[in-house]
């Protein structure tokens, strides 16, 4: 395969990965917003995981939902906004589209013009027009699995899909406990963690799953190591070690050894950890290391062509 | 409610032109069946039907990008959903027309590349051929695989105002458009499913498995999977769905210049597992960009080397450097002597009547009725330079003979021809719009393949006899009918 069309299709699930991730998160906060009186409800964690901008821009938009969702979902000004995103993805596909199959490429193609032509989201209903925007990922993703030949292409997609996901989790674990004082940490009930859980998918596991102890240690145990919830670090990543050690046949054998060991070292860095430990130690120092060894596994990954 | 039979009822060809639809006497025969299929449709579901051919070119993708306001808006190139039909008379006669013409231009290229022997002979002047920009010293006595040069043809018909098919341009070097000769035939599968076992069309879906079986053939290296690569110029070219199209429907690697390599007279492509050899290039990039070495410099589109390894027989080129030779327009006025030539024939599909303003007398003539002309550009492609002498002004025809006096070898003048119209559905009726016709032609080491279809191409324009897409023309489904 060549080594362009290797980074564009690890780029194409990584940006719809995201978008998933967004959307997501804008849903349940979007509801909540309703639930609550407007004085109370605040749009600052979301924005501080999944935008760059300054306390005074957070502040000058954390309350207002309409102000909040068009920057996140229609602003070109945002790198990260939805429209942008998907831009992007869709690029990236059209460049490569030969190497996708057609239903892989019409769902993202549809995406793209459905995100871009879509009317005015706040006048017309935005829950509705955020659930149709999620469909389309999980339309994406559904061509994939059922149409993508299984080899080097369908690898590299689902790198760049694993590797996300599991730094958006840590993002957003991240955030989340940076709000909290220390005793806060201790003393808080679900309801409070309700709101984290469904923005990440994570809420009926979490109550089939723990029923007693410190619900921010549970929170981490989910988040980071339960390998039955589909978005915890430790379940993108044992998918990221399996598929790439499945490319040793294609890949230059240098290259390959070296990522290869970088995976199994985050790995193994998350799996051999247990929530006591991180909790002594800060949260924010492990996930930090995490996040770092990630990236540079991204960009390892994205320098892995023939160079000569 | 009105029907489809009333727009039939107010439909009115132009006086003068031959229409393919409708001749004195009523509908012709070969579109009474869809007359009888469509008679009682109400005119709605047309449009319905109309929508959802926009939507099926949007979701596909299939789409060119207009920038303003530096937001790239993308559209779809227009779609006719009414069909053209031809029937299978006049396809047998365009299909021999073609073979003979495309026999005699290889043979052309072969000769003008090597002995020239038909300059020698006198048939055609010496000074014609050095003087085309595309006449490539680069390429003379380059061996290329089976003789063939032109691998891949897209002739461009019209009909005159008696309905004979006349040659208009033989396009030997990358012709576009055949992606929309496919798409189009799938979009009307689509649109009018019940129609198509009724009327005895002939498919059109091969294209790309004979194209891929030729491109194979040419591999230098024999071996099982030999490296078939398209070379496109990348995703900002106007024809990149079509690159990506037939890349997807031949199973082959889509690459650009930047993916290429040369070492040791060898081309590769860099791929994840290291350097990979590459045997054939059906290329979409010019001639004049794909070596750097060679030609233009400062190309980023082309490979550096690809020259030399291709003279070195390590790779084939589809089509062969160097054609644009045989579609200069000053040269296409000596095909009807080609084949008489080379072959000994009388040519089966005729040419317009062109005059060369590099020649003294058929300039005086061609200037003395520039109003009942067109001039053209002898190397120009896609309607550039086009000059239509009844709707131009004075004063641009004034500058249009100031142009030409100025390097008479860069145009002809041709007499406008007369080209047939076919009904569009615009605005809830059927009306005229005139219409070319570009079928493609396959050459292989087993002689010559044409797909029975192509691409109708129409003016959008009332009146207009400009069909360029480029000139804001459309295109429509082009049915081969299967002999009775």
């Amino acid at each position: 395969m060549l080594s362009r069309i290797a980074d564009s299709l690890f780029w194409i699930s990584r940006y719809v990965e995201r978008a998933d991730g967004i959307l997501r998160m804008l849903k349940v906060n979007y509801a909540t917003s309703l639930d609550q009186s407007t004085s109370s409800f605040s749009w600052r964690p979301a924005l501080k995981t999944f935008t760059s901008l300054s306390d005074a821009e957070i502040e000058a938009i954390e309350k207002n939902s309409q102000d909040v969702l068009y920057f996140m979902i229609d602003d070109k000004k945002n790198k990260n906004s939805i429209i942008n995103i998907i831009t992007q993805s869709r690029e990236n596909a059209r460049g490569v589209q030969d190497n996708l199959t057609l239903e892989v490429w019409e769902a993202i193609n549809g995406f793209y013009h459905n995100v871009k032509n879509r009317q005015n989201l706040i006048i017309n209903d935005p829950l509705s027009s955020i659930t149709d925007m999620i469909g389309d990922c999980i339309s994406f993703y559904g061509a994939l699995e059922i149409t993508m030949m299984r080899g080097e292409g369908w690898s590299y997609i689902n790198l760049g899909k694993f590797l996300e996901r599991s730094l958006q989790t840590a993002d957003i674990l991240e955030s989340k406990f940076n709000e909290l004082s220390v005793d806060q940490k201790k003393a808080i009930a679900i309801p409070y963690w309700r709101h984290l859980l469904l923005s990440v998918s994570g809420y009926e596991i979490y109550l089939r799953t723990y029923r007693t102890g410190v619900q921010s240690k549970n929170i981490i145990d989910l988040m980071v190591h339960n390998t039955n919830y589909p978005r915890s670090v430790l379940y993108s990543l044992n998918h990221v070690s399996q598929i790439f050690s499945a490319l040793r046949e294609v890949v230059q054998p240098d290259s390959h050894k070296k990522i290869e060991y970088k995976i199994g070292k985050v790995r193994s860095k998350v799996h051999y950890s247990d929530v006591d430990t991180i909790y002594r130690k800060g949260l924010n120092n492990f996930l930090r290391d995490v996040k770092k060894d990630l990236y540079i596994i991204c960009d390892d990954l994205q320098n892995l062509n023939y160079s000569g | 409610m009105s029907t489809i039979h009333d727009l039939f009822q107010q439909y009115k060809p132009r006086e003068n032109f031959w229409d393919e639809m409708c001749s004195e006497a009523g509908i012709r025969e070969p579109y009474s069946v869809m007359y009888e299929f469509f008679k009682n449709t109400p005119v709605k579901a047309l449009h319905e039907r109309e929508e959802l051919s926009k939507k099926l070119f949007m979701r596909q993708g299939i789409t060119f990008t207009v920038y303003t306001d530096n937001e790239g808006i993308e559209r779809i190139f227009p779609f006719d959903i009414i069909p053209r039909i031809i029937t299978a008379k006049d396809w047998d006669f365009i299909g021999k027309g073609i073979r003979q013409r495309l026999k005699a231009l290889n043979l052309f290229l072969k000769d003008i590349y090597s002995d020239q022997q038909i300059i020698k002979d006198g048939i055609i002047p010496g000074e014609l051929i050095y003087s085309c920009p595309h006449f490539l010293r680069q390429v003379v006595g380059l061996k290329v695989p089976f003789d063939i040069y032109v691998h891949i043809a897209g002739i461009d018909l019209v009909r005159d105002s008696d309905g004979s098919y006349v040659v208009l341009e033989d396009n030997l070097r990358t012709p576009s458009g055949v992606s929309y000769m496919i798409e189009n035939r799938e979009v009307t599968k689509r649109i009018f499913p019940n129609l198509f076992p009724k009327n005895n069309i002939r498919s059109v879906t091969d294209y790309p498995l004979i194209l891929h079986d030729n491109l194979v053939s040419l591999s230098p290296r024999q071996v099982k999977n030999p490296g078939i690569v398209l070379l496109t110029p990348g995703i900002f070219n106007s024809a990149y769905f079509e690159h990506t199209f037939l890349a997807r429907f031949m199973g082959i690697e889509l690459v650009e210049g930047r993916d290429l390599v040369v070492e040791n007279h060898h081309v590769y492509m860099k791929t994840t597992r290291g350097l990979q050899e590459v045997d054939v290039i059906y290329r979409r990039v010019d001639d004049s960009f794909i070596d750097p070495l060679e030609f233009n410099p400062n190309s980023i589109l082309g490979v550096p080397g690809l020259m030399a390894a291709h003279r070195k027989g390590n790779v084939a080129i589809v089509n062969a450097i160097g054609n644009g030779v045989a579609d200069d327009k000053a040269v296409y006025v000596y095909v009807p002597d080609m084949i008489k030539y080379y072959m000994n024939e009388e040519p089966i599909l005729k040419n317009v009547k062109t005059y060369q303003m590099a020649d003294e007398d058929e300039r005086e003539h061609a200037f003395a009725n520039l109003d009942k002309m067109v001039i053209k550009m002898t190397n120009e492609a896609g309607g550039n330079g086009m000059v239509m002498g009844n709707k131009a002004s004075e004063e641009e025809l004034e500058m249009a003979k100031q142009n030409i006096l100025k390097n008479p070898r860069e145009y002809i003048a041709q007499p406008i021809v007369n080209i047939s119209t076919s009904p569009c559905f615009i605005d809830g009726k059927l009306q005229p719009r005139h219409i070319d016709f570009r079928p493609y032609a396959l050459c292989g080491p087993n002689g010559i393949e044409i797909i029975p279809g192509g691409l109708t191409r129409t003016a959008l324009k009332e009146g207009s006899l400009v069909v360029n897409s480029s000139q804001g023309g459309g295109s429509k489904d082009t049915w081969v009918l299967m002999g009775k």
